[in-house]
């Protein structure tokens, strides 16, 4: 969603969502007067965006017959649950079998959390599985009906089967190339797994807590991610926060260099969703979040980018040295595209003319996207308007 | 009577449910209170009707022709949507 449409739906359709989840997650029961003035259709849009419908159904229907909208899903959050519990069942008995150890991960851990499980949904299963059975996982996957969609490409498998069943088969918990610093960090998980039965394995809530906040960071810092995130860590550490060990989390956060963010993070999401008002900058963070949605977008994932090619910096002298090396291009990248230019620099001037043909006459339009993103970079405010949190309390009774 | 293999009996949040398979006949999700629960066991197992209103009678102290009724209705909307062998 864009500023524009989150204008269109000014922040009336935000606030009852929130309300409406945290109500849910609270086990309140919303005030009827309230509801009955929502425009729900509007609610719904946002909720789909957020992946949050049936978390918001779960409260609706406590003072409201269900509209159909609500009413449909919530039924295919139940019906999808059943589904991916009964195809687990089937494929983690096959792991047993095999001596295939496995580690149910995120949304199948964390919608027990939630007072009813089937308030998360789901749009696939993540299993962390043995790196060095995955040839064996496939043909397991394969034979139980699955279609291999992606095989050993980046860090897991994506295997589906109709009518909507998505599973990803994680030989490692982030993808080195993307995100070396979590990649390292996680990679040694399974020395730390302590085992369930047959081959099952969980994390220590301390583990599972660093991997939820690395994990959320993942999406936040690139595409973004919405108000679902917010309901995890919000009941994960209601069930849990007491008795996590503070001492070890704060060194682990440390070396991840994620203090600030898992600070920030769950501040956000208790105060949203106990009703507590917001600063200034929770709310600009709320409103990238509400845009983002549950799956993060594009723009989001560009601006990123953007940022990172400058540096974080939005200066006109950031850009120009930007677009200087991009065009004459150096060092270590001209070592690793160009070796032949890297060894032969008198031929250097060749390249120039060959990057300027192929830049301005082959590839016009990406050459100009390009620069119009960098020309146009801006790390300026992002809120287009504040969110008044105190009228948003979902946990009286 | 049976519980054709193509709708799986499962248990979510304490309600049960039936949930069709793909290849199905029927693509909804039936819910149901603990009565229909007590059903679909029945029928997991395999029951005839009298076995089964003999097991909800043994389950619930209602009047025996309330639960008759119940099962019958319960088992024509399963019958109806392709969720019984018989």
């Amino acid at each position: 969603m864009n500023n524009a449409q989150m204008q269109k739906n000014p922040m009336n359709s935000a606030r009852d969502l929130i309300y409406l989840v945290a109500c849910a997650l609270n086990e309140t029961t919303p005030d009827p007067d309230r509801c009955g003035a929502m425009d729900l259709y509007a609610v719904y849009r946002l909720a789909q965006f957020h992946s949050l419908t049936s978390a918001a159904a779960y409260a609706l229907e406590k003072v409201m017959e269900l509209p159909r909208d609500f009413d449909q899903a919530k039924k295919k959050a139940i019906r999808k649950q059943a589904l991916f519990d009964i195809e687990r069942t089937v494929i983690f008995r096959e792991f047993d079998a095999a001596g295939i150890w496995y580690l149910p991960l995120k949304g199948i851990v964390l919608k027990d959390y939630y007072p009813k499980s089937t308030m998360r949904e789901m749009t696939d299963n993540d299993v962390l599985c043995d790196r060095e059975k995955m040839a064996q996982i496939r043909e397991i996957m394969e034979r139980l009906g699955y279609t291999c969609e992606i095989y050993d490409m980046t860090n897991h498998d994506v295997y589906e089967k109709p009518p909507t069943l998505s599973f990803e088969m994680h030989r490692e918990l982030f993808y080195d190339i993307l995100l070396p610093k979590f990649h390292e960090y996680f990679c040694y998980i399974g020395d730390r797994l302590i085992s369930n039965e047959g081959c099952a394995c969980r994390m220590t809530d301390e583990d599972f807590y660093l991997f939820l906040i690395a994990h959320t960071y993942k999406h936040y810092s690139r595409a973004g991610t919405g108000l679902r995130a917010l309901a995890d860590i919000y009941v994960f550490l209601r069930e849990r926060g007491e008795t996590l060990d503070l001492a070890y989390m704060g060194k682990e956060l440390k070396k991840l260099e994620l203090t600030d963010f898992e600070i920030s993070f769950r501040t956000l999401a208790k105060k949203l969703f106990t009703g507590e008002p917001l600063c200034e900058s929770e709310n600009s963070e709320l409103i990238y979040m509400l845009r983002s949605g549950a799956n993060g977008i594009e723009e989001n994932a560009e601006y990123h980018a953007t940022a990172e090619r400058l540096g974080g910096d939005d200066s006109d002298l950031a850009k120009r040295r930007y677009f200087r090396k991009r065009i004459l291009i150096s060092g270590d990248a001209l070592a690793d595209r160009y070796p032949f230019f890297s060894r032969h620099k008198a031929l250097y001037p060749l390249l120039l003319l060959y990057r300027a043909f192929k830049g301005f006459i082959i590839h016009p339009g990406g050459t100009i996207r390009e620069y119009r993103k960098i020309k146009g970079f801006d790390r300026g405010d992002e809120s287009a308007f504040n969110y008044d949190d105190t009228k948003n309390s979902g946990n009286k009774k | 009577m049976k519980l054709n293999r193509n709708f799986i009996k499962h248990t979510i949040d304490g309600q049960t449910v039936l949930v069709p398979t793909a290849d199905a006949p029927f693509h909804g999700l039936i819910q149901g209170n603990k009565s229909v629960g007590a059903i679909l066991d029945c029928l997991e197992k395999g029951a005839d009707e009298e076995e089964i209103v003999a097991e909800l009678k043994k389950r619930f102290k209602v009047d025996e022709a309330v639960i008759r009724e119940d099962v019958s209705d319960v088992l024509s909307r399963l019958k109806a949507i392709g969720a019984i062998d018989e």
